[in-house]
């Protein structure tokens, strides 16, 4: 009895004494970067490319830790259980962060969570198959006015571009019909099958596509063109202010001492900054958008507010 | 013939019956409590069917077994078809597993496997010191070195320590 | 052949060799071991292949995929335990051969089986990549749900003589894949409250659930199940060795394996499972014997390994000539294709025709690679069956564990994996199959998808499914199949309560 209650007093002691230890000597472990999808997606193929310039920078190795599941759920809860000593970071999506919280009941929200930086936000783009009679936005939206609920999009049920797309069909006053996808690949797939009409989808989806002369782009959901693809106009430019641009970035639960986070924020913004990294992210996945800590949070705010009212029971 | 007197004489097919039809229920009664959703074949109307489809096939099976049993009743219980009895070791082994399995955040990949080694070889009857005792100690160690040093994937730490 | 040519500078380096070959060990490792996967090892191996050139990083993953796809069927060989789901459906066979002490018979046929399989893939990728593409655009929501369908009815095949349980275990297969999120309208369904439910129940620990962790528990029901041979076994024993009496029932089989698993990779989505269990079922189906299958059938091997990897080179249809990745593992590689600054889809062939006369070598040359060093593996694996039991399946219960651990970081499903294994052995106890199980829950999505998706394309008319020429022809092979099936199990009932008129029915 005696005995334990001491081991446990050591204990105690050892945990303190390692607490304190930990902001100063940060990082002195391995850090876990959690990607809520699946190996192998593009968040998950982005997480290990930061990876490993981000460990070099850190000094210690990053392992990349797929926990997929519940539309992102279960990697961002599993986040915010984890000690909060800044061994544990989030690779966070809208997905995970913004839309399946807003949906469904998964116990957190957006601001559980400091923002450590925004490393890409993917434009929208809506594509047509090549033999489409459609040249631009107006185009579709008056053949779609002059046959209600006869053109068919493709679309993950409630991810961005799905949402993107109602907010222009609510817009324009459309009667387009949703046929849901399972990913992006799918989608395309169906496009390019003659299946949908239309695809809403991340530029990195339909590149090869649009690049390859099978699609034409009718819009982009941005404030301003996708340098990749300066032909395709803006739909502000068309009249019809509909923006979309999914993120993803890094986070950490709240709770995380203020210099462990100022640690991760510095390595980060560094890594990001850097243009050997930038020129592999772009020839890999996508083009970065970097934004730091602070504006990256405003972002999530910004979305919460935009999807609330469309995702909320 | 009471219903005690029935169960007692089912075999094994019956009471798998019994069992799958009682989940069935639970599952229909979860879906048919759940709102639906989509245009035209909505969410829940696959998994009813399969339901459904899985209670009538129960249904058969339990109706084969009664039939069965009432036939050639009384007849000594059911052999399984590998024609062995059930062997404590197989529900030792389980909760085994799942001791090791509660014990890995706690105490670390590394001894949770090593422990786990020694008892699941005993429980097979491996009743060999060395051999125990070198497999405990050589494949968690490999595993270890394999995962985190070579493909960076962290394996659990312990908890209670560290 | 002047196309193929031009790519013999790509690859003849020492180092694209080097990381094919690596990749090629790695991925029969990694495959072989139940509850390692191939994306995983895909995955983690990609950011080496940024450190070399492009062919040779793209020579790694198309090792890794490749071996991945083979290693299964080594353990599914040796101790019943598929290292991956589409090994199942070898295992099958190819442990009852083990049981009768012709593991060597089952491993060489898995491998000759796979590597030929490889070649018609790799032959057809290289001639008809364009016309595949055309065929895979043809399969859309109606031939989805029509093909799930006729496949699903195999599991009427591999239930033979007990069709009721067989039912029961593919419905379990399909419902238990319904948990979770409903794929297409994104809600929780069948959760019960529990958030970890709402992933719905992992494939991989369902897997290594009922194949590793059932078996284990088996066999400590009785200490000698496995046949082991204190000498060391040796491959050249003619009871490892193929007939030609084996080699004339497999050849067919292998033939028609290939082809239509060269189909099923072409289309996006479908994956080795699907065609190893299709394969496996039908060549059962349309066997003369079909008694001799699931008592060490040579040719079921067969079926199910030149299924199995004859997906490995279609695969890259729709990546190469449509621009889209079919799976998680072509998905990775358009990454390592755009980092050399190729768009892959229909201008790949024009404008980059050196380097992709180069990965088709390449990926002619892991086909032969595959094949010496599959030969030379064969020598380490066949000594497992020396090892024995209460060595050997605490390390395999180790591996599950730390498999799932290292595939989701989640001890929930660690217990779900117990569960299942649970599951598995008390199904193996009472007879019930487990292989429906596994395409139940395989095929699930893929049927529920396809019919609600037809559905919305229909506005609500299911004729959709009929009218549809490829998706008519699926249903049609349905109705064929339980037609077919219907028959033998009713013929063979006859003949069993005439011999067995006295006995119990048990």
């Amino acid at each position: 009895m005696k005995l334990t209650v001491k081991l446990a007093g050591v204990i105690g002691a050892l945990a303190m004494a390692t607490g304190l230890a930990a902001a100063d000597d940060y990082p002195e472990k391995p850090i876990s970067m959690i990607v809520t999808w699946n190996a192998g997606g593009s968040t998950d193929v982005l997480a290990r490319l930061l990876a490993e310039p981000l460990s070099k920078e850190l000094g210690v190795p990053i392992a990349v830790t797929n926990m997929p599941g519940g539309g992102g759920s279960l990697g961002t809860q599993a986040a915010l259980d984890a000690p909060k000593d800044g061994y544990t970071i989030l690779a966070t999506t809208s997905g995970n962060h913004i839309l399946t919280p807003l949906k469904n009941d998964v116990g957190y929200r957006y601001d559980d969570f400091e923002p450590i930086g925004q490393l890409v936000a993917a434009s929208l783009i809506l594509a047509v198959r090549e033999d489409s009679p459609w040249q631009t936005l107006d185009d579709f939206i008056e053949a779609a006015k002059a046959e209600p609920g006869k053109y068919l999009f493709g679309a993950v049920p409630d991810v961005a571009p799905h949402l993107t797309m109602r907010a222009l069909a609510d817009a324009a006053g459309l009667d387009v019909v949703h046929l849901p996808q399972q990913g992006g690949a799918p989608g395309a797939t169906a496009l390019l099958a003659g299946d949908i009409d239309l695809l809403p989808a991340n530029a990195a989806t339909v590149a090869s596509s649009l690049k390859g002369g099978k699609m034409r782009g009718l819009a982009v959901f941005s404030a301003d063109r996708d340098p990749a693809f300066p032909d395709i106009p803006t739909a502000k430019e068309q009249g019809y202010e509909v923006y979309g641009s999914p993120f993803v970035g890094l986070a950490v639960a709240k709770g995380v001492p203020d210099d462990v986070l100022e640690t991760l924020k510095a390595a980060f913004d560094a890594v990001a900054n850097d243009p050997a990294f930038q020129e592999r992210a772009v020839k890999t996945v996508s083009a970065l958008t970097y934004l730091p800590a602070d504006e990256f949070g405003k972002i999530w705010e910004r979305d919460w507010k935009t999807y609330a009212p469309m995702l909320q029971k | 013939m009471s219903v005690a007197r029935g169960l007692r004489r089912l075999d094994g097919d019956g009471w798998a019956a019994l069992v799958l039809l009682g989940f069935c229920a639970v599952f229909l009664f979860d879906l048919l409590n759940s709102q639906a959703t989509g245009a035209y074949v909505t969410s829940v109307t696959m998994p009813i069917a399969i339901v459904v489809l899985m209670a009538s096939m129960a249904l058969v099976l339990l109706v084969g077994s009664v039939l069965r049993t009432g036939r050639t009743a009384p007849k000594p219980r059911a052999e399984s078809p590998s024609g062995r009895g059930l062997n404590w070791r197989v529900p030792a082994m389980v909760l085994w597993l799942v001791a090791y399995t509660a014990a890995l955040p706690w105490v670390g990949y590394l001894l949770a496997s090593g422990v786990f080694l020694v008892g699941a070889g005993m429980l097979y009857g491996n009743r060999r010191w060395t051999v125990l005792l070198a497999s405990a100690v050589v494949l968690p160690g490999l595993l270890l070195l394999f995962f985190e040093k070579v493909m960076i994937v962290l394996l659990p730490a312990a908890r209670l320590w560290n | 052949m002047d196309f193929l040519l031009q790519g013999l500078p790509e690859i003849a380096s020492i180092q694209v060799f080097l990381m094919l070959s690596l990749g090629l060990v790695v991925g029969i490792l990694i495959g072989s071991v139940p509850g390692l996967n191939v994306p995983l090892a895909v995955a983690i191996a990609l950011p080496i292949t940024f450190n070399v050139e492009p062919i040779a990083g793209l020579a790694m993953l198309v090792g890794i995929y490749k071996g991945g796809t083979y290693g299964g069927s080594l353990t599914a060989v040796l101790i019943n335990v598929p290292g991956t789901p589409a090994a199942a459906a070898t295992a099958i066979d190819g442990n009852e051969l083990t049981r009768q002490g012709k593991a060597g018979k089952a491993l060489k046929m898995s491998l000759y089986a796979s590597v030929f399989a490889e070649f018609v893939s790799d032959i057809a990728l290289i001639a008809f990549a364009v016309p595949m593409a055309g065929f895979a655009l043809r399969i859309g929501p109606p031939e989805s749900f029509s093909l799930g369908i006729f496949a699903l009815t195999l599991v009427g095949v591999l239930s033979q003589g007990n069709m009721v349980k067989g039912l029961i275990a593919g419905a379990m297969g399909l419902f238990l894949a319904t948990f979770g999120v409903d794929p297409l309208s994104g809600e929780f369904r069948l959760t019960f409250g529990s958030r970890q439910l709402a992933g719905g129940w992992s494939f991989i620990a369902l897997v290594i659930g009922v194949f590793a962790i059932a078996e284990a528990l088996g066999v400590m029901e009785s200490r000698v199940t496995r046949t082991r041979s204190k000498a060391a076994p040796r491959l050249d024993d003619p009871d490892n060795c193929l007939t030609r009496d084996d080699w004339r029932r497999s050849l067919p089989v292998i033939g028609r394996s290939s082809l239509i698993g060269v189909f099923i990779g072409a289309i996006p989505g479908l994956g080795s499972a699907v065609s190893a269990y299709l394969n496996y079922g039908l060549s059962r189906s349309l066997s003369r014997e079909p008694e001799r299958f699931g008592k060490g059938a040579i040719e079921g091997v067969a079926a199910a390994e030149a299924g199995n990897n004859a997906v490995t080179s279609s695969t890259f249809v729709p990546l190469l000539t449509l621009g889209i990745p079919g799976d998680v593992i072509t998905a990775i590689m358009l990454g390592a294709f755009i980092a050399h600054g190729l768009v892959p889809g229909p201008a790949l062939f024009e404008q980059q025709g050196a380097f992709v006369a180069g990965f088709f070598l390449m990926i002619l040359a892991a086909s032969v690679l595959h094949l010496v060093i599959g030969r030379l593996g064969m020598y380490a694996f066949i000594q497992t069956t020396r090892v024995s039991n209460p060595v050997l399946f605490p390390a395999v219960l180790v591996l599950g564990v730390t498999g799932i651990f290292v595939s989701t970081s989640s001890y929930f499903d660690i217990y779900v994996m117990i569960g299942f294994g649970v599951l598995g052995y008390l199904m193996n106890r009472l007879g019930f199959p487990i292989a429906p199980l596994l395409i139940g829950f395989i095929l699930s999505p893929l049927i529920e998808i396809g019919l609600r998706q037809a559905a919305i394309m229909g506005r609500g008319d299911m004729t959709i499914l009929l009218t549809r020429p490829i998706s008519a022809l699926f249903l049609a092979f349905a109705l064929l199949t339980v037609l077919v099936v219907g028959w033998r199990e009713y013929a063979g009932r006859r003949k069993r309560t005439q011999i067995q008129d006295e006995e119990p029915l048990t």
